[in-house]
C-alpha cells in the first residue's frame, strides 16, 4: 500500500506539470485586457499615461518583463511562474492588490460552511431516499420519489433562486427570510447562540438552492447500486442461511452499496471549495464563486491562474484519497 | 466477523460526532466572547483617549485662559466674516474663518436628535479601501466619510470652498496656490492636520511605486509642493490650468503618523487601513458589510449618526426587497422598479422618493470610427443621428427617466451650451442627407457609395441588457433606411482591447461624468495616438485650438464661452451619436427627516437625522 501511495504521488508530478502548462497557456492566450476595479460603468475613462503605467505594473507582476523592462519569452515566463509557485508564493491580485492566498482566506469560510451544510442535507435525504426507493422498486413511493427528485433536478437554479427570493424574502408576499447577506446589521448586541441562529436564518434560502438539485443524482446512484447488490449471489446465500431480512439489507447489501458513495463523495470534495456563482450572485454572498467570476471578467490573471491551480491540486489529491478509502473500506480491493 | 460495523459502533460514531460538534461550537463561543471583549476594551481605550484629550484641552484653557476669550470662543467667531476678494494685483483670496455649514443643515430644527444608524447598500464590495489606490465607486463613498481635503465643493454654487484649509490664495497667473490650514482641524487619532501631512499626501500621490496612476496624471502639471511653517502649503504649477485648484484642493489629506511607509508596496497593500480627519472612523470590514463609527474628536459639527453601515447587495431586486423589509435605509431603484413603486400611494406616502439629475452624471453614446470610409463625412453621421428617435428610447427603455444629450457636457453643467437643441428624429430628412452624401439605394435594398454597401458592426458590452435592447432598436431603424448594422456584444475587457487597437467600426459605451470636464482626453486630435481615449479619431483643428485655449483660461465666464463654442463644433461634426444621461433615483426610509435634495446634488446624507422617538438602532 505504501509503495502504491508513493507511486501515485510521484505520478502526480507529471500530471501537475501538464496541468500547469495548460492553465498557463489558456490564461495567457485568452483575449482581453485587465480592466482594473470599477471601470465597468466608467467605460474607458483612463488616460494614455495612466494606461501605460498600469500596463507596466501588470507586466512586471506577471513576469512578462524583467526588472529592466525587457520582455521575457513565454517559456521563461512559465518557468518563473512555476518557480515562484513551487516556493509557495501564490500571486498577488492586480485588481485587489492583495495576495491571492489572503483573498482565498477571506472567501473560503463563507463558501465552505454553506457547501458543507448543503452536502450534509443532500446525504441525509438521499441515503434513506435511495434505500427506500430500492426496496420498493416499481411501487408508488419509488415512482413518486423519482418523479419529484428528477423534477427538482430539472429546475434551473437561476429561476428557482430568483423565485424564492421574490416570494419568501419580499415584504409584499412572505417576509420570512432576509433577502441578502449572511448576517443582520446589529450582530454586535447578540449572544453567541442568537448569532448562530441569525446566521442559519440567513442561509436558509441559499442552502435550499444548493441542495434541491442534488437529491436526484445521489439517490438514483444509491438506488441503482442497492438493486444491483440485491441480485448478487451472496444475498441469496445470506437469505438461504436464514438471516433476518433486516440483517441482510443493512449488513450485506447497504454496506456493499456504499462503496459507490466513496467515489461520488471524493469527486464532490473539490466542489466544496468552488461555490456557485449563480447562488452567490442572487443572494449577495461574497464567496469563492464570485471571486473567480469577477476576476475572470476583469482579467485578473494571477487570481484566475492560482484559483485554477488550487482547484486542480485538490482534485488530484481527492482522487488519491478515494483510491485509498476504497482499499480501507473493501479489503478485496488491492493495489500493487 | 471481527471488523463488522454494528449498532454499538453506530451509536459510538454518533456520540463521537456529537462531542466533536459540541467542541467546535464551544470553541466558536469562546472565540466570539473573546472578540466582544476585545471590541469592548478598544472602546474603553478610545474613551480614555478622549478623556485625556479633554483634560489636555482643559489644561490648555487654564494656561492660556485669556486667549480663549479673545480668539477661538464662539462669540468671537461670529464676528469674523467670510472674505472673498480679488486683490489689486489680481490675486484671488478666499477665507472662511469657520467651515461652511451645509445649506438646510438640520442642527437648528426643533426635533433634531443625534443617534441611530444609517444602513446603505454599496452593491459590489470594494476591492480595497487604500486612499488613492482604490478605484471602485464604493470605495470613494466610504472614503468620503473618513477623509477630507483642503477644499470642498459647495453643492449649490458648485464652487470649491475652504474646508480643511481656512483660506486659499490663487496668484494672478494661476501658477501658485497658497493654502492656510485651519488650526482646529485634527485627525481622528488626535494629531492636528499640518502642512507636513499635506506634503506627505502629495508625495504619496506622486510616488511612482504607489498604484494610483490614473489619479497621478491629474497632478502632472504640478511643479512643486512646499510647506512654510506648520500651517501653510504652497503648490506651484508648470502651466496655468483651469483645474489646478480642484486637483490640489481635492487631494485627500492622509495623516503621516499613520500612513508613513518605507516602500511604496507597503502602502498599496494596506487595503483595510483608513484614517482621516472626517466625521466618521473606519471600524471594520466583514464579508457582508463595512462599518463606520462616529469620530468623537471631529473638529467640525458633531455628525448625526452613531454608525454608518454599508452592505454589499449586488442583485437590484434583493436590494429593493431588503429596503422594503427595513434591512436597508436607502435604495437607488432601477428605472423599472421606480415606475412600479411610484404608482403605489401606500408606498409613496411612507417613503421618501426622489428623482433628480446631477451635473456629475455621465452619458451614453455611440462612437463612429471616423477613419472608416462610411463614417468619414459629417452628413452621413448627422443622418444616422436623425434616424434614431432618442425620445422614444428614453420613453420605452428608460421609462422617461433620462435626458437627451446634445454634446459631451451634462445639461446641468455650466459647461453645456444651452442654445444647442438635440437633433430631432426625422427619417425623411435623414434620407435626403444620405442622398446628398452620395449614398444610392442598391437592388439589394442596401445603400451603396463608391461601390461599397453601407454595412457595419457595432460593439457593445455583453453584460448590459439595456444597451443590447437599444442596439436592436437602432438596427431596425437603420434597416428601414437601407443601412445594415450588425450587433456584436462582447465581454467588456475584450471590447476595450478592440477599441484600443482601433479594430472597430462603431461601439456603444458610457462615459462617467464630472462637473467641469477637460475635453482634452476625449476630443483632442493628440489623444488618438497611443491607444488614447479619442478612439474614433475626431480631428478638428478649430476644436483643438479651443481646447488648448480653454485649458489655459482661468476666468470662469470666459472659459465657459470657449467650451460653448467647442460644443457647437462637436455638435456640427457629430463624431458621436450622443444619446442620453440618466436621472438619479432614490428611495429613503421614512424615519429619516430633512432628506430634501440640496442644490444640484440630490439628498445629502450629512443633512439627514432621525427624531428621537423614531430611532431604530442604539
Amino acid at each position: 500500500m505504501t509503495t502504491y501511495i508513493i507511486r501515485r504521488l510521484l505520478l502526480m508530478i507529471p500530471t501537475l506539470l501538464g496541468m500547469t502548462f495548460m492553465l498557463f497557456a489558456v490564461v495567457r492566450f485568452a483575449p482581453g485586457l485587465t480592466t482594473g476595479g470599477g471601470q465597468f460603468s466608467a467605460g474607458i475613462m483612463q488616460s494614455r499615461q495612466a494606461q501605460k503605467q498600469e500596463q507596466q505594473i501588470m507586466e512586471r507582476r506577471l513576469h512578462l518583463v524583467d526588472k529592466n523592462g525587457h520582455p521575457i519569452n513565454l517559456v521563461m515566463q512559465y518557468i518563473l511562474w512555476l518557480k515562484s509557485t513551487c516556493e509557495g508564493h501564490l500571486g498577488t491580485s492586480i485588481v485587489y492588490q492583495e495576495p491571492v492566498l489572503t483573498l482565498i482566506e477571506q472567501r473560503l469560510p463563507v463558501t465552505l460552511t454553506i457547501n458543507a451544510i448543503a452536502m450534509a442535507v443532500i446525504y441525509l435525504v438521499s441515503l434513506p431516499g435511495g434505500l427506500i426507493t430500492a426496496l420498493n422498486q416499481g411501487r408508488l413511493i419509488d415512482r413518486g420519489y423519482g418523479f419529484f427528485s428528477l423534477a427538482l433536478y430539472s429546475l434551473p437554479v437561476i429561476w428557482l433562486g430568483s423565485t424564492l427570493l421574490g416570494f419568501f424574502a419580499n415584504p409584499q408576499y412572505f417576509n420570512w427570510f432576509p433577502s441578502a447577506g449572511l448576517h443582520s446589521t446589529n450582530t454586535g448586541n447578540m449572544t453567541y447562540f442568537r448569532y448562530i441562529a441569525d446566521y442559519l436564518y440567513h442561509i436558509v434560502l441559499p442552502i435550499v438552492c444548493s441542495v434541491y438539485g442534488g437529491f436526484a443524482f445521489l439517490s438514483k446512484q444509491i438506488r441503482g447500486s442497492i438493486l444491483e447488490n440485491l441480485q448478487q449471489d451472496y444475498v441469496r446465500t445470506a437469505r438461504a442461511k436464514g438471516l433476518p431480512e433486516s440483517t441482510v439489507l443493512v449488513r450485506h447489501v447497504f454496506r456493499n452499496s456504499l462503496l459507490n458513495l466513496i467515489t461520488l463523495t471524493g469527486m464532490s470534495l473539490p466542489g466544496l471549495l468552488g461555490g456557485s456563482v449563480i447562488i452567490e450572485q442572487i443572494f449577495s454572498i461574497n464567496g469563492m464563486g464570485r471571486l473567480a467570476y469577477t476576476s475572470t471578467l476583469s482579467r485578473d490573471l494571477p487570481v484566475i491562474q492560482d484559483l485554477a491551480l488550487v482547484g486542480s491540486v485538490l482534485t488530484l489529491l481527492s482522487y488519491l484519497a478515494v483510491d485509498i478509502c476504497y482499499h480501507l473500506a473493501d479489503p478485496r480491493v488491492i493495489y500493487d | 466477523m471481527d471488523n463488522r460495523f454494528t449498532l454499538k459502533d453506530f451509536i459510538f460514531t454518533v456520540l463521537l460526532l456529537l462531542i466533536i460538534g459540541a467542541a467546535v461550537l464551544a470553541m466558536g463561543q469562546f472565540n466570539y466572547v473573546n472578540k466582544q471583549v476585545i471590541a469592548l476594551s478598544s472602546q474603553i481605550k478610545t474613551l480614555n483617549e478622549q478623556q485625556l484629550a479633554q483634560t489636555q484641552l482643559l489644561q490648555q484653557i487654564v494656561r492660556h485662559g485669556l486667549r480663549i476669550q479673545s480668539g477661538t470662543g464662539q462669540t468671537a467667531k461670529a464676528s469674523q466674516k467670510d472674505i472673498r476678494e480679488t486683490l489689486p494685483d489680481g490675486t484671488r483670496y478666499v477665507c472662511y474663518p469657520n467651515p461652511p455649514l451645509l445649506p438646510h443643515n438640520p442642527y437648528s430644527l426643533p426635533d433634531y436628535a443625534r443617534g441611530d444608524w444609517l444602513v446603505e447598500n454599496l452593491g459590489e464590495q470594494p476591492r480595497t479601501l487604500t486612499p488613492f489606490v482604490a478605484r471602485d465607486e464604493g470605495a470613494t463613498v466610504v472614503q468620503g466619510w473618513v477623509q477630507e481635503s483642503l477644499l470642498s465643493r459647495d453643492p449649490v454654487t458648485l464652487k470649491w470652498e475652504p474646508w480643511l484649509a481656512r483660506s486659499y490664495r490663487v496668484s494672478p497667473n494661476g501658477l501658485k496656490i497658497t493654502f492656510k490650514i485651519r488650526r482646529r482641524a485634527c485627525f481622528s487619532n488626535g494629531h492636528p492636520v499640518t502642512a507636513q501631512d499635506v506634503l506627505f499626501s502629495y508625495n504619496t500621490m506622486m510616488n511612482p511605486g504607489v498604484d494610483d496612476a490614473p489619479q497621478r496624471v491629474y497632478f502632472s502639471d504640478v511643479k512643486s509642493c512646499r510647506t512654510v511653517g506648520k500651517h501653510t502649503v504652497i503648490f506651484t504649477f508648470k502651466h496655468p490650468y483651469f483645474k489646478s485648484l480642484e486637483v490640489v484642493g481635492g487631494l485627500s489629506i492622509l495623516p503621516e503618523s499613520v500612513y508613513k511607509f518605507k516602500k511604496a508596496g507597503e502602502f498599496n497593500k494596506r487595503g483595510r487601513l483608513l484614517v482621516g480627519s472626517g466625521p466618521y472612523m473606519f471600524d471594520k470590514w466583514t464579508s457582508g458589510e463595512i462599518v463606520l463609527v462616529r469620530n468623537p474628536r471631529y473638529w467640525g459639527p458633531l455628525p448625526t449618526f452613531n454608525r454608518i453601515i454599508y452592505r454589499f447587495i449586488q442583485n437590484p431586486q434583493a436590494a429593493l426587497q431588503a429596503f422594503l423589509g427595513g434591512q436597508l435605509d436607502t435604495d437607488p431603484p432601477e428605472p423599472s422598479q421606480w415606475v412600479k413603486y411610484i404608482k403605489q400611494p401606500n408606498f409613496t406616502q411612507t417613503h421618501h422618493c426622489y428623482k433628480f439629475l446631477t451635473p456629475a452624471a455621465g452619458y451614453e453614446f455611440v462612437c463612429w470610427n471616423l477613419k472608416k470610409p462610411e463614417f468619414k463625412d459629417r452628413l452621413t453621421r448627422t443622418a444616422l443621428c436623425m434616424l434614431v428617435d432618442r425620445n422614444a428610447i428614453i420613453k420605452t427603455f428608460l421609462y422617461g427617466l433620462a435626458q437627451p444629450m446634445t454634446g459631451p457636457f451634462n445639461p446641468l453643467s455650466p459647461q453645456n451650451n444651452p442654445n444647442i437643441k438635440p437633433i430631432a428624429y426625422d427619417p425623411a430628412k435623414a434620407r435626403v442627407l444620405l442622398r446628398r452624401a452620395g449614398w444610392k439605394m442598391g437592388t439589394d435594398g442596401i445603400l451603396h457609395r463608391d461601390g461599397k454597401a453601407f454595412k457595419f458592426q457595432i460593439l457593445l458590452p455583453s453584460r448590459d441588457p439595456l444597451i443590447q435592447k437599444i442596439c436592436v432598436y437602432m438596427k431596425q431603424q437603420f434597416a428601414k433606411a437601407g443601412i445594415d448594422m450588425s450587433v456584436q456584444p462582447l465581454e467588456f475587457s475584450v471590447m476595450i482591447e478592440k477599441i484600443d487597437d482601433r479594430q472597430f467600426s462603431s461601439f456603444f459605451l458610457g462615459w462617467s461624468g464630472g462637473i467641469e470636464n477637460d475635453p482634452y482626453q476625449i476630443w483632442d486630435s493628440a489623444s488618438y495616438a497611443d491607444k488614447g481615449s479619442n478612439a474614433g479619431d475626431f480631428d478638428n483643428a478649430q476644436a483643438d485650438k479651443l481646447i488648448s485655449e480653454g485649458r489655459r483660461e482661468m476666468n470662469t465666464a470666459k472659459r465657459m464661452a470657449i467650451w460653448h463654442k467647442f460644443q457647437a463644433i462637436v455638435y456640427h461634426e457629430q463624431p458621436y451619436m450622443f444619446l442620453f444621461t440618466s436621472d438619479a433615483l432614490m428611495f429613503i426610509n421614512e424615519r429619516f427627516h430633512n432628506t430634501a435634495p440640496v442644490g444640484k446634488f440630490g439628498p445629502l446624507e450629512a443633512n439627514w437625522f432621525v427624531p428621537l422617538k423614531l430611532q431604530k438602532y442604539q
